[in-house]
């Protein structure tokens, strides 16, 4: 699956905490691909990296606690977007308690509200017993526009776009050492189902103007994860579950991914925020599926679904 | 409420149209002129004309209207033939027919002048809300139906009084906005005016916010900012007490996008932001794109043209999503504006080149001369002088054509512009000079300072050549 670095180029660890969508799944059904909401840790370059903060980030805390490294670290902790299944853990998270560790929030500009205050606000006496300023650790925000982001962190460059979600959403290109990993959940994938839903009818310059629209973004979409040594993105729906009721919900079908990996030439592609009523067995199933056509038509060196707990070197 | 209307009206029968124009265009002559332009007499109601899977309780009905004389049957199928084509999903191509037959046949009672007026208003109001709401009015010809069929409600709002003043209005308020919407921009001062004039004896605050809302579009198109200003705020706070949200969001928006015109980003970004935070709040896709274009303007009119590209990015994303690409010209000029200032200059004229043709193809005459004068600004900035100067006449043409004080001044600022980055100071003294008289005339005092200091300074190198 996974390819060590070669000599001479950093190490990068990415190792996954929680890879489910909008609810924790926790049961017998979903031990193998786990229960946790988003939360996937990348370390490389001395930098540790925490992609969104989803129940998952609390098995990070609880680990990073373990390993008796919890003090005086600084995490950069990228989010998405501001839905429960991306935040939820933060008030959980160990580390954020920790006195002399320092969170670094990264996310994406809102313009009419900050990124502080809707996490403040996650926080509030009627949802949690203690306030976010109470936390001990020295807790920062930024928020980013999209674009490029040369040496946001010293030795990685971190390029940002916006995903079609209901609510802004960003994804990430990391680039540590020539390879680049992107992140890119919560995104819908341009198709035609999706145009005959937003476009039912129309004049037929305006279908025109929508079609080059959706390419145009589709276009930018492709190039934001051309060439991707690693593409960890959102894989909700299978065709049937889309085109019933999942059209507009801001989720993406496993084949949409898997064409726009291949379109892009991603090497390895990793299905994540799986739907919570997703059981281990049809999860299983469909990661199968695409890794027999992958081989069939020779196109990415590697495809699977996110595991909880699974470690990747690249 | 149509049924009970024709009861108490049904002994009143009209003598004499008090009104000239409505006297005027709904004469036989003019009606017949108006159904030669269309073809076939839409009051001739054939078996063969009738859609072969239709409706036949519509049709029974439509066969009533043909043949009653009696104004309460008559009010009470139009009712029933409006809930009927509300209720059934009729295919366009049926319910335009049914719709035309209708028009034609009240038409037919319209020269016989048979009806009651209040209830012919109503009535008419009743219909015109129904192909509106239906979308079925996509041709000249239908204007015109349109336009007459509403004459009579237009008339009755002086005479009309309690919940029959308000529904009347609330029809009314539809048709402006259609007239507004197909850019019939004299026929919709003159009926936003005629609706204010009612402002005190009605008493629903929504449909108040609604009238002054729509004459804040009004004023707008011609250039009267601060008379818009005035009516988005009446309406703000009618909205407000009606608790709409919907449309609060529409009036927070265009307040912020005067303030981008008058050059005050910061009070636009203000305004902006409550735009944003009320569509996230009703999680509508198209405000959103509406909202983030807006504050990307502002952004890039405060100096933040990165934040803008981001912003028209999101603006773009949300039109996608909401399907309503009308607005993409609109997107895409402001993108080429923000990249225009961060001087990627082939992005930002292949996007100009983009939001023109849509706008061509729209037939959207504002925004091909807000296009053009956006391109003339980027070719101020790029040194291509004779290329914004090509701009700039496309778009002193489309100005003059719609009266447009302010883009005439904005033009004629431009003018000088360009001028001045030639070295032509007598040109561009004549220009800022009738720039400055007409930010004058539109008491625009910021304007008239920075004209004043642009005028001051062409005088000065003229003099000094």
């Amino acid at each position: 699956m996974a390819k060590r670095g070669s000599v001479g180029t950093p190490r990068i660890t990415v190792k996954f905490w929680g890879t489910r969508g909008s609810i924790p799944a926790p049961g017998r059904e979903t031990v193998r691909y786990g229960g946790n909401t988003a939360c996937i840790s990348i370390e490389a370059n001395d930098h540790f990296i925490i992609l969104d903060a989803g129940s998952g980030i609390r098995l990070l805390g609880n680990a990073q606690r373990a390993a008796g490294h919890s003090t005086g670290r600084t995490l950069h902790l990228f989010i998405s977007h501001t839905h429960w299944d991306h935040i939820q853990g933060l008030p959980f998270f160990a580390s954020a308690f920790v006195k002399g560790n320092a969170i670094r929030v990264y996310g994406p500009k809102l313009f009419h509200v900050s990124l502080e205050e809707l996490f403040s606000t996650q926080m509030q006496h009627f949802y949690f017993p203690i306030r976010m300023s109470k936390l001990g650790s020295d807790i920062t925000f930024r928020e980013l526009a999209i674009g490029a982001y040369p040496g946001l962190l010293a030795g990685i460059d971190v390029e940002t776009c916006v995903t079609n979600h209901p609510v802004v959403d960003m994804a990430y290109k990391f680039t540590i050492g020539g390879r680049r990993l992107v992140y890119l959940t919560d995104n819908e994938l341009y198709n035609e189902d999706y145009f005959r839903r937003v476009l039912q009818t129309g004049r037929s310059h305006i279908m025109a103007t929508g079609r080059r629209v959706m390419a145009r973004l589709r276009a930018d979409l492709c190039e934001f994860v051309a060439g991707a040594d690693l593409l960890i993105t959102d894989a909700f729906f299978t065709r049937a579950e889309y085109c019933k009721f999942g059209l507009g919900w801001g989720h993406s079908t496993y084949e949409d991914v898997y064409e726009l990996a291949v379109a892009a030439g991603v090497r390895q592609l990793c299905f994540f925020h799986h739907d919570p009523n997703r059981t281990d067995a049809a999860l299983a199933a469909i990661e199968q599926e695409y890794q027999r056509r992958a081989r069939r038509e020779r196109t990415l060196d590697a495809i699977f679904a996110a595991r909880e707990g699974m470690t990747l070197n690249l | 409420m149509l049924v009970r209307k024709a009861r108490l009206c049904r002994q009143r029968v009209v003598s004499a149209w008090r009104d000239r124009e409505i006297a005027t265009i709904s004469s036989p002559g003019a009606l017949a002129r108006l159904q030669a332009r269309g073809g076939a007499d839409p009051c001739y109601l054939r078996d063969s004309d009738l859609p072969v899977n239709g409706e036949p309780m519509a049709i029974r009905l439509l066969r009533a209207l043909g043949e009653t004389a009696d104004l309460g049957e008559l009010a009470t199928a139009m009712a029933r033939l409006e809930q009927h084509a509300l209720a059934l999903n009729y295919r366009d191509s049926e319910v335009r027919d049914v719709a035309r037959r209708v028009i034609g046949i009240i038409g037919k009672r319209l020269r016989r002048r048979l009806l009651v007026f209040e209830v012919l208003a109503l009535a008419n109001c009743d219909i015109v809300s129904l192909l509106i709401l239906r979308n079925m009015v996509d041709d000249n010809l239908t204007h015109e139906y349109i336009f007459l069929f509403t004459l009579p409600g237009v008339t009755a709002l002086q005479r009309v009084r309690g919940d029959a003043l308000t529904a009347l209005a609330a029809r009314l308020h539809l048709l402006l906005e259609f007239l507004m919407r197909t850019k019939q921009w004299p026929r919709a001062h003159s009926l936003f005016e005629r609706l204010l004039r009612q402002k005190k004896r009605l008493h629903d605050p929504r449909l108040l916010g609604l009238i002054h809302f729509r004459a804040g579009m009004g004023y707008v198109r011609v250039g009267r900012l601060r008379s818009a200003l005035k009516s988005y705020k009446l309406a703000q706070r009618y909205l407000l007490r009606a608790g709409d949200e919907e449309n609060l969001v529409k009036v927070y928006n265009n307040i912020g996008n005067i303030y981008v015109d008058l050059g005050r980003p910061r009070t636009a970004l203000a305004e902006f932001g409550r735009t944003l935070a009320i569509a996230e709040e009703l999680q509508n896709d198209y405000s959103l794109a509406v909202a983030f274009s807006s504050m990307g303007t502002a952004l890039l009119q405060s100096g933040d043209a990165a934040a803008a590209v981001d912003c028209q990015k999101k603006s773009l994303l949300y039109t996608l999503r909401s399907g309503y690409f009308a607005r993409v010209q609109l997107i895409y000029a402001c993108l080429a504006n923000a990249n225009s200032a961060l001087g990627r200059r082939a992005e930002a004229e292949q996007l100009y080149h983009e939001a023109y043709a849509f706008a061509v193809q729209e037939n959207e005459r504002y925004d091909q001369y807000k296009v053009k004068l956006a391109l003339a600004r980027h070719y101020l900035v790029t040194g291509d002088a004779q290329l914004g100067r090509k701009a700039l006449r496309v778009a002193e043409e489309l100005c003059h054509g719609f009266k447009n004080r302010f883009g005439m001044m904005q033009i004629a600022d431009l003018h000088g512009d360009f001028a001045a980055i030639r070295h032509l100071w007598p040109e561009a003294r004549t220009a800022y000079r009738r720039a400055l008289r007409l930010a004058r005339e539109l008491r625009q005092a910021r304007l008239v300072r920075l004209l004043q200091n642009k005028l001051a300074g062409a005088v000065r190198e003229h003099n000094r050549g």
